[in-house]
């Protein structure tokens, strides 16, 4: 049922992962797991010499439409930090701060940058739970587990056991009105326990990691519920995946 | 659709037998290629067009066959590869050496930008007709004139060639086709993580015998 998220270097290197969120995910696993990044490298070379091995010779326009069009075109001014790396949206000095000072500091300029709702906290300045996120995608023993929302949209799972945490996003998910929101549940057989909220975006797309206390859970679940939450589900759930 | 990537997997093999003995390490003539195009890469950073010219030269016909492979169209990969050598002008003084080499930065993005543009013709639901081109297309004519070129590409041949089919057929539909591996996975009818064991360890085999460090 669930995956192993090291697995997916090969397919990152691939351009084979097409969902964004998994991407993201997987990207900020990358920051952690020293294994998979050079995984990725050396599966990239490879790639490339796939990549290389098609080799034709271009249309006999093209050149000289190119050298052409590049004479109009400005360069980029150089990058300071590493061209892939999603800029903050905004600098506050704490934050910058905290970012460098983290081992996944990559993790969270991504995930802040993408709008996520922490569900411990919505303050400005990233706490502990950024903290959690980054250590459930870099953990060893990761793995990841996608399933549909009943009501449109897929929720993707990644949970650790060392880490005793499971982190959730969500994409395509309906926009609900004020009073509701989505909560994440950790099920197991001693019991249904909150995972967080997880709030749309105010472009009705939700982009949301929410870590939850694992425990003994061996479900994870996505009901609809009042705006503030509850502590038990009180809907069906729109979404059930194994972990 | 299952087994529709069995021949998909020839990375453009020429008409005949290669005709040169294969007598260099693998990867040994694209590696002084490569340090040869990163010093480029460096002078086009710094606005140099004629080394851009030079470059050009150089990447040109792998960053268009490579895209012509993956969208089967040659008005859509021109204008895509276009798009592509462009921007390697552009964003060259961002480019950073540390990371894996001029020509893996290159076709990175024109492979990203080739999947890019089938994945947004498949939401045309343009699948059917790109399935259908797939058969049409004719087999790779004139690859490689020079012989460098024409080693490598058998290197290649031979390398997919020692992958298991199932291996072969998920890399393939994957790298030349676009596709992602949950499509590749429907396709052939096999769990996610099938698809995803038979993606690494077919890289593992190829990456090994191509000599990837
Ligand atoms: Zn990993």
């Amino acid at each position: 049922m669930s995956d192993d998220l090291h697995l997916l270097a090969a397919a990152y290197a691939l351009d084979a992962v097409a969902d964004e969120d998994e991407r993201r995910l997987f990207e900020a696993h990358l920051t952690g797991c020293a294994s998979c990044a050079a995984e990725v490298r050396g599966f990239r070379t490879t790639a490339v010499r796939l990549g290389a091995a098609a080799v034709r010779t271009p249309p006999p326009g093209l050149r000289e439409r190119v050298l052409a069009e590049i004479r109009e075109v400005p360069q980029a001014s150089p990058a300071t930090a590493g061209a892939d790396v999603i800029p903050l949206r905004s600098r506050r000095p704490g934050r910058t701060r905290f970012a460098v000072a983290l081992t996944a500091a990559c993790l969270v300029v991504a995930a802040v940058s993408v709008g996520v709702a922490l569900n411990a906290q919505r303050s400005d300045r990233p706490g502990p739970a950024d903290r959690t996120v980054a250590a459930v995608l870099s953990a060893p023993d990761a793995r990841t587990v996608t399933g549909s929302v009943t009501s449109g949209g897929t929720v993707t799972v990644v949970f650790s056991r060392s880490r005793g945490r499971a982190v959730l996003t969500s994409s395509g998910l309906r926009s609900l009105p004020t009073e509701k929101t989505y909560e994440m549940w950790l099920i197991g057989p001693h019991g249904v326990r909150a995972g967080g909220l997880v709030r749309p975006g105010a472009d009705g797309r939700v982009r949301t990691l929410v870590a939850g206390v694992l425990a003994d859970a061996n479900k994870v679940g996505l009901t609809v519920e009042p705006a503030a939450g509850s502590r038990q589900p009180t809907t069906r759930p729109i979404a059930l995946l194994g972990i | 659709m299952t087994g529709v990537g069995a021949k998909a997997y020839d990375p453009g093999s020429a008409s005949g037998e290669c005709p040169v003995p294969l007598l260099r390490r693998p990867g040994a003539a694209s590696r002084e290629r490569t340090s040869e195009l990163d010093r480029l890469l460096g002078r086009v950073a710094a606005g140099d067009t004629a080394a851009f010219e030079r470059m050009y030269d150089e990447v040109a016909g792998a960053v268009y066959g490579l895209i012509l492979r993956v969208v089967r169209d040659a008005a859509h990969a021109e204008e895509v590869a276009q798009e592509v050598l462009i921007e390697v002008w552009r964003s060259a003084p961002r480019y950073d050496p540390s990371r894996g080499g001029a020509m893996a930065w290159i076709m990175t993005m024109a492979h990203r930008r080739a999947v890019d543009r089938v994945r947004s013709e498949q939401a045309a639901s343009d699948r059917a007709d790109r399935a259908g081109r797939r058969e049409i297309t004719p087999a790779h004519d004139e690859v490689a004139e020079n012989v460098e070129k024409r080693l490598e590409h058998e290197r290649v041949r031979r390398c997919l060639d020692t992958l298991t089919p199932l291996q072969r057929e998920s890399i393939t539909l994957a790298y030349y086709e676009g596709y992602s591996y949950r499509e590749v996975a429907d396709m052939v009818a096999t769990p996610l993580g099938t698809v995803k064991t038979r993606m690494r360890d077919g890289l593992i085999r190829l990456r090994n015998c191509l000599g990837v460090a």
